[in-house]
């Protein structure tokens, strides 16, 4: 066995020393597998910090402002978490994250929670937990120019769509309308690829598109083709297991309801008064009463 | 650790796959050509020394090894429409970029690892003794006939472990492609990733593909090393 794994012309001294690194690399790659057993919350205590992955590409859910802080609606429901958890709104640091790294990085434990306009669906709650609900996100809606001739979903067949690498609705573009999805990590190079058209159109969230499209430089020129065939709930997401941090931080989230935090932040950031947020400040103030 | 493999089993997944990589393999392959041909080009021109275009390429060298892949890859993807390189969609009507993101993938690998095999080469052809060299001219080679009949057969053996270097660098920078939205290898998985959230097991058949790959370079570049070998010429290896 020992001459298998050791270069066999090598001296007897030297075989020894080969088969030591070979068994201490073993280790180390072994020793890798073995879990932390920790509660997250006292951990989070224990750190004093909370560590909350948001996008920064995403108004009005997050993004950068024109001051070079980060803002927007889920940055103002993580703060108010970080508060209740730990004391002060201040204790926490917001990590970058998009699409397609954002459950990566939880699981593998680089952020302890996602408020990163992450939609609920029943493949990811197999792999995570998902925190209460707090916005009904328009779903997929179609930007063109103004001179596109599509009017449908059905009328995208065949077409170049571009999009965000880890949406929900690429499969259903291209399963069952038959489009062609050319697909980006961040919304920076999807817009700047769509105005060099190399796709026909964005197929994207609502919100973004439809800030996107009220914007100067793109008023004029582009227009929301073809609106959302379903609304999506979104809400944060923690690691699978973590009853008692999850229970936190849906007490916090509750409670940042009751308090028309979330109300107060759809003003802020023009999002327009939706139902379903008033609605269920209405439910979290009379349920603390 | 369980690892779960039963995403390998649906043929979705597998139509994916088996996409991604016969691109990324086109994709390796054009790019070497590329590469094989700036390199020979290039070492012929900085060798010889002629007048103007010595200097271009030298230029050439500095910018495209210089600078990292990546960077060359977005701006031609993203940058070249802004300059004005479009076309006119005849169907459409509309400008377009003059490159896919293929072509656009396959020239930036093409030049930035031929910015490098141009070195490479011209190490090698450094390499040759001088008195070989002068030996060809003083028979009555002209400087180009000694090139093309001395110093570039010579010179290319001597520097095939370093162009198998390249070679791999090559095959394993095609990843970047994913970024533009060129459906390699790379791209296919993180859609699988994306889709059943079994990080890990994917990124281990990613890893394992690339091994593979580049293995299967490496052990071509040795064989045509051992088939192209001057017998009893320079240090055995």
């Amino acid at each position: 066995m020992v001459t298998a794994v050791t270069r066999v012309n090598a001296p007897k001294s030297r075989r020894k020393w080969q088969l030591a690194s070979l068994v201490s690399l073993a280790c180390a790659i072994g020793a890798t597998a073995i879990p932390a057993k920790a509660d997250q919350l006292e951990k989070v205590k224990e750190r004093g910090k909370l560590v909350v992955g948001i996008k920064t590409d995403y108004p009005p859910f997050g993004y950068l402002g024109a001051d070079g802080q980060v803002k927007g609606f889920e940055i103002d429901i993580a703060k108010f978490v970080a508060k209740e958890l730990l004391g002060s709104a201040d204790a926490i640091e917001l990590v970058p994250v998009v699409a397609s790294n954002r459950i990566e990085l939880l699981n593998a434990g680089r952020i302890d929670a996602i408020f990163a306009t992450l939609g609920t669906n029943p493949d990811r709650a197999k792999i995570i937990d998902f925190t209460h609900e707090y916005y009904q996100m328009e779903g997929m809606v179609l930007l063109t120019s103004k001179d596109s001739a599509i009017t449908a979903w059905e009328e995208v067949k065949g077409k170049k769509l571009c999009g965000i690498q880890g949406n929900l609705y690429n499969r259903t573009l291209t399963e069952k309308f038959g489009a062609e999805t050319v697909l980006f990590a961040g919304t920076a190079e999807m817009f700047k690829a769509f105005q060099d058209n190399r796709c026909e159109g964005i197929a994207f969230d609502g919100p973004i598109l439809n800030m996107k499209v009220a914007e100067d430089g793109w008023k004029d020129k582009y227009k929301i083709a073809v609106g959302a065939f379903a609304f999506n709930p979104i809400a944060g997401g923690v690691r699978k297991g973590e009853v008692a941090f999850l229970e936190a931080v849906n007490k916090a989230i509750t409670d940042a309801e009751a308090k028309g935090v979330l109300v107060a932040s759809e003003k802020t950031f023009n999002m327009g008064a939706s139902e379903y947020v008033a609605k269920r400040a209405e439910e979290a103030k009379a349920k603390a009463n | 650790m369980n690892l779960d493999f039963s995403w390998l089993a649906d043929p979705y997944y597998q139509y994916w796959l088996l996409r991604g990589l016969g691109t990324t393999i086109l994709m390796s392959v054009l790019g070497l050509v590329l590469m094989m041909v700036i390199g020979i080009a290039g070492a012929l021109i900085i060798h010889l020394r002629v007048p103007v275009l010595a200097t271009w390429t030298t230029l050439f060298v500095e910018m495209f090894r210089n600078t990292p892949p990546l960077v060359q890859l977005f701006f031609l993807y993203f940058m070249l429409s802004e300059m004005g390189l479009t076309l006119t969609d005849p169907a459409t009507g509309q400008r377009i970029p003059i490159f896919s993101g293929f072509t656009c993938a396959v020239l930036s690998l093409g030049l930035y690892n031929g910015a490098l095999a141009i070195e490479i080469i011209r190490s090698g052809l450094l390499a040759v003794p001088l008195q070989t060299v002068e030996g060809a001219r003083s028979l009555g080679y002209s400087r180009v006939q000694t090139f093309r009949y001395i110093e570039l057969p010579i010179g290319l053996r001597l520097s095939m472990p370093a162009m198998t270097n390249n070679v791999v660098s090559l095959i394993k920078t095609s990843n970047q492609a994913a970024l533009v939205a060129v459906a390699d290898i790379m791209y296919t998985a993180t859609q699988i990733m994306l889709e059943n959230f079994r990080n890990l097991e994917v990124m281990i058949f990613v890893w394992v593909v690339y091994v593979a790959l580049s293995s299967l370079a490496v052990v071509a570049m040795r064989y045509i090393d051992r088939l192209i070998r001057i017998p009893g010429y320079g240090a055995v290896a």
